[in-house]
């Protein structure tokens, strides 16, 4: 489990959010934009401050009363919006600094990821002269290299073309299946949420309004301002 | 344009006194830089406005007060007369003191804005893939604030290269102990030896002006690498 009991203020935004995330499976993040997703994934990892409050992943405390797990002992991967790759190293050298947590490089597994993610052409190519979608895409391959115990996505599909999304979404389902990866994936996209994830969570204004089984509270919601984000 | 003994002297100290100061000052500066980019601490004004005092200070305001430091009364000599090193004003080591405070800014600016301009992004990316703070450090915050490094090191060693009036006020004008180029110069002049002082003084121009032609095309726009959009 991913226990959360935290308060985050940043200016006059706070978030308060309280909750038990199943450590299987994905979980989606949904809420209109400013609501909180982003600082709340960052505050799992570690990257932004923490006023009051603690998180557990499966029984390991990463943020105490009294201190913190620093972010590089947390084994996350995280994919940012965007700028989630180190510019000075090119794509081949950033998949390498991606597995440093492991002894040796899983040549197999990053070989499978760079034809699931089409970055054959990108190896030698510097973050810079890539597009947003190629970032991306070279960004998801790191944040699955680095073996990580929970799986931060912030929106990471938003710039693909379709039936690449499609692609990588299947991958994502099955590796969080068969390698007890939990997965934590904002996206403003229901339709998306619907096919990918096993549990939701509804943000708004800083604060959890619903939790559940997607599926469960996709029928539940009432509001029809939220389901309009649906492009 | 021939130089003398004396010139040579003037100069191989200047060197001297340049090299030991950057290095020292590249130690000092990095970590001072990195607090002074990234910290959300109320201090940081405080602590921005001392390193920067050199650019405003008349710099015999700035060799007064060092001057009066490190002599018999002061803290800091009082400080290496109980260490047994006696007093610094007139040494060697005393200019290079003097001249840590007088380059400061030089060095830690340049490095502060590499660190800035690089941004935390990058280190919250490595640090999310298992780097610890130094391999973020030696990994991925050196290697993309190099240029900030390198116009660091030039700018603090020309800098020091052109110091007068501290070196003057604590520093006096001994040969081959205290006498770097710029005394030296001005000695000539007050000697009405122009060509020997205009020699001189052509020569710390053509320094300085290639020194500055070297930052100036360290600037990130004229440089492949980090700059492609």
């Amino acid at each position: 489990m991913l226990d959360i009991d935290i308060c985050v203020r940043q200016g006059r935004f706070q978030l308060n959010i309280q909750t038990c995330i199943a450590d299987t499976g994905i979980t989606a993040i949904y809420g209109p934009s400013g609501c909180g997703k982003t600082t709340l994934l960052r505050a799992i990892a570690g990257l932004t401050p923490i006023q009051t409050g603690s998180i557990q992943f499966r029984q390991v405390c990463w943020h105490g009363q009294r201190d913190s797990m620093p972010v590089h002992r947390r084994q996350l991967g995280y994919v940012f919006q965007e700028n989630s790759l180190l510019r000075h190293l090119n794509v081949a050298q950033n998949l390498a600094f991606a597995q440093q947590r492991q002894p040796q490089l899983d040549t197999g597994y990053q070989q499978e990821l760079i034809k699931l993610l089409g970055l054959q052409e990108l190896l030698k190519h510097y973050p810079t002269e890539l597009s947003l979608g190629e970032q991306q895409r070279v960004a998801i391959a790191c944040a699955l290299l680095s073996k990580p115990q929970l799986l931060l996505m912030d929106e990471p599909l938003a710039s693909l073309d379709s039936e690449r999304k499609q692609r990588i979404l299947q991958h994502l389902k099955h590796r969080s299946e068969n390698f007890n990866l939990p997965i934590l994936y904002v996206s403003h996209h229901l339709g998306e949420i619907a096919t990918l994830a096993d549990h939701l969570l509804i943000i708004e204004d800083g604060a959890l309004t619903e939790q559940g089984p997607v599926n469960t509270v996709i029928n539940a919601m009432a509001k029809p301002a939220l389901i309009t984000v649906e492009d | 344009m021939t130089l003398t003994a004396a010139d040579m002297d003037a100069i191989w100290l200047t060197l001297k006194l340049a090299s030991i100061v950057t290095l020292i000052l590249l130690m000092i500066a990095t970590p001072l830089a990195l607090w002074l980019a990234f910290t959300r601490s109320r201090l940081r004004v405080w602590v921005s406005s001392f390193v920067a005092l050199p650019l405003v200070l008349p710099p015999t305001v700035l060799g007064f007060y060092l001057l009066i430091g490190m002599g018999p009364e002061g803290p800091l000599g009082q400080l290496t007369q109980t260490l047994g090193i006696g007093l610094l004003p007139f040494t060697f080591a005393g200019l290079v003191i003097a001249s840590l405070f007088y380059s400061l800014p030089f060095v830690v600016q340049p490095i502060q804005q590499a660190f800035e301009q690089v941004g935390q992004r990058p280190l919250e990316v490595a640090a999310i893939m298992g780097a610890s703070p130094m391999k973020r450090f030696f990994s991925v915050l050196l290697p993309l604030s190099m240029r900030g490094f390198l116009s660091a090191a030039i700018l603090g060693f020309a800098h020091t290269v052109g110091e007068f009036g501290v070196i003057l006020m604590i520093g006096g004008n001994i040969p081959s102990e205290t006498r770097v180029l710029s005394i030296h110069i001005y000695d000539q002049v007050e000697m009405l030896n122009y060509a020997q002082a205009h020699s001189l003084s052509a020569l710390l121009l053509l320094f300085s002006f290639f020194v500055l032609l070297i930052v100036y095309s360290l600037q990130p726009v004229r440089l492949t690498g980090g700059a492609r959009a």
